[in-house]
């Protein structure tokens, strides 16, 4: 990231009363297979993966403002400049605070900070110091502090065209 | 809906196969291939025999021989082998009924036909390939004889105790009828957790004096199967039936 | 003296040398012949018959995703087959069905290894072994591992399957029960029975015949 061109959206820590959004994969989402109603989100959600390089990746809904639809749109609208966005899918959102609490229960201080990415994410927020080699804290924050899971085919229809295939 | 008297049948595969005097060319195999990829479409997988010859000095040659097809349904259920020399159509569990079995199996043979003519069938076989699953929660020995009919039979000594593994093999005429049987049965390690499983496979089948006309062939395969389910229920017990009924 | 036989070997051995462990060598005719029959009788014994559990991850042949994907596609239909008989033909189309929503190309993630063949062969297994009468939720996670959950209002039990009968698991109740663990799939029963689980897998749909 250019700190020079973004000194005026440099790193900062995002506020308890804020909220991260993760996109959530359909691999991920735990479907009700008899009512396509999303029942949760698997734990497996918030686990690292190699290329994460130790952080896990979200966005700053406040970054956007708006109903929660809204700053949802934006998100999306950002997230699949490198990923692919479908209405199969979801995007949790968790308040910073809660999140930060359900680490901490589990021994982690995690930091949770904003740090856009002029090409491909402004709205782009790191969960730092954050493992998840620990199946409980993956499961607190799929069912407690990430729970407010919102269907993508309500985001996708606010923008289009869909789906946008990563540039 | 099966016709098998058994709500959970033990099948593993259910075979039929043709097979003929005179190998048919390559070129035939493939069109056979080609017009059974509407029912089989999963990608086919050559079959092929390679020998390698060693000799003195560079002399050493690898010869590859070109076998057939072995081909596979979208749900992975049904395969059909297309050779040279034969034709086969296996179902794999779950099994459904011999009906919709047999009805992939002259399918089959009918595009064969179409491809490639008459030509002199001699060998018919029907092969039933069944897992028993015996549940075995505290991971006892199992008895053999409470499932299977046949089993091996060792002599006392001092130290003997029950086997680890057993398998027996025989083959013999039945009487009064020109078919031939192939029994197999023997432990098998088990898919499934907290299982003992036996293997039972019976392959019955006819060379030489076979009908020329696909509807005595049929006629005489269905008389194979019925043969088939005689040998196969007097090779299990009640308990093997309880289990296959549950 | 002659007495019926008892099979001994321990159901969940994964040991399959007892099964293809030659004898001593021979180099009579008679050796020779017998080489050729337990060779015959061994592919009989551990291919059609083969254990699920032993099963590899195949690497893709294919360099699309898409071929890719279907190649495992129809590697799972395989490993399905060998237990077919075991479950209901109603579940096991909707198995398929979800397996194709989970790996259907459009949606793939392409972050996501591929998914296991080790880690369905123990989902099989372990479906099989708990016989549970409801439906699970089914999943994948980026490490190609096949994810089971099953439900009741605020209480879920989510489980991880791994290669080798392995699974991670984690069960949460309304009560403010939140434990996880990793086990054998055989001991699952046991290491989750303190937190009377049974109205999670009970009361559906069937999934075993």
């Amino acid at each position: 990231m250019n700190q020079i061109t973004f000194s005026a959206m440099a790193i900062k820590s995002l506020s308890d009363d804020h909220h991260v959004v993760r996109h959530i994969t359909n691999a991920l989402v735990d479907w009700d297979e008899q009512t396509g109603v999303i029942r949760g989100i698997f734990p497996q959600a918030f686990e690292l993966k190699e290329k994460d390089e130790g952080y896990l990746s979200a966005s700053w809904r406040e970054f956007f403002r708006g109903t929660k639809l809204q700053q949802l749109a934006g998100i999306a609208a950002f997230v699949g400049k490198t990923r692919k966005v479908t209405s199969k899918q979801a995007f949790a959102c968790g308040r910073v605070g809660d999140v930060k609490e359900a680490c901490l229960e589990h021994g982690q201080k995690i930091r949770v900070t904003y740090e856009p990415d002029a090409e491909e994410n402004l709205a782009y927020a790191a969960i730092r110091r954050y493992q998840s080699d620990n199946m409980e804290l993956l499961d607190l924050l799929a069912k407690d502090a990430w729970c407010d899971v919102t269907h993508s085919k309500d985001v996708v229809s606010l923008v289009g065209p869909w789906p946008r295939s990563p540039t | 809906m099966s016709s098998s008297p058994y709500r959970r049948p033990p099948i593993t595969e259910a075979v039929v196969e043709l097979r003929f005097a005179a190998p048919i060319e390559a070129e035939q195999v493939e069109k056979i291939k080609d017009r059974l990829t509407d029912d089989y479409p999963v990608t086919p997988q050559m079959m092929q025999n390679i020998s390698f010859i060693a000799a003195p000095g560079n002399q050493s040659s690898t010869q590859v021989e070109f076998v057939g097809y072995r081909m596979t349904s979208a749900d992975a259920t049904n395969i059909a082998v297309v050779g040279r020399q034969n034709i086969s159509a296996s179902r794999l569990a779950p099994y459904t009924d011999w009906e919709e079995f047999t009805g992939c199996a002259k399918r089959n043979w009918a595009i064969w036909r179409k491809v490639v003519g008459w030509r002199e069938v001699t060998r018919v076989g029907v092969r039933y390939i069944n897992r028993i699953d015996v549940p075995n929660p505290t991971d006892s020995a199992v008895m053999i004889d409470k499932y299977l009919a046949l089993q091996p039979v060792f002599p006392e000594f001092a130290g003997s105790q029950g086997v680890d593994t057993f398998f027996i093999n025989g083959a013999m005429g039945i009487a009064n009828s020109p078919f031939k049987l192939i029994l197999n049965a023997g432990s098998t390690p088990s898919p499934m957790v907290r299982t003992t499983s036996f293997l039972l496979d019976i392959d019955i089948s006819q060379e030489g004096n076979l009908p020329h006309s696909d509807d005595a062939l049929w006629a005489l395969i269905d008389e194979v199967r019925s043969l088939k389910n005689r040998v196969f229920e007097a090779c299990i017990t009640d308990s093997s039936r309880e289990l296959f009924s549950s | 003296m002659m007495r019926p036989q008892a099979v001994q070997v321990p159901s969940f051995s994964e040991d399959l040398r007892i099964y293809t462990a030659p004898p001593s060598q021979g180099v009579g005719v008679d050796a020779e012949g017998a080489i050729a029959r337990v060779a015959s009788m061994k592919r009989l014994l551990t291919g059609a018959g083969h254990k699920i559990s032993n099963i590899q991850n195949v690497a893709a042949k294919s360099d699309t995703i898409e071929g890719q994907l279907a190649e495992k596609r129809t590697a799972f239909k395989r490993v399905a087959a060998s237990v077919g008989m075991h479950l209901d033909p109603d579940w096991r189309n909707r198995l398929f069905s979800k397996l194709d929503s989970l790996i259907d190309p459009e949606e793939w993630d392409c972050d996501f290894a591929l998914p296991s063949e080790q880690s369905f062969s123990t989902f099989l297994r372990m479906i099989i072994y708990l016989h549970p009468t409801k439906r699970p939720g089914l999943g994948l996670s980026a490490k190609g591992h096949f994810l089971a959950s099953w439900s009741n209002l605020d209480d879920r039990i989510v489980i991880e399957c791994l290669a080798n009968d392995e699974v991670r698991w984690v069960l949460s109740r309304a009560a403010g029960d939140l434990r996880a663990g990793r086990t054998k799939i055989y001991r699952i029963p046991d290491v989750i029975h303190p937190y009377e689980p049974d109205h999670l897998f009970r009361d559906g749909d069937k999934i075993l015949i």
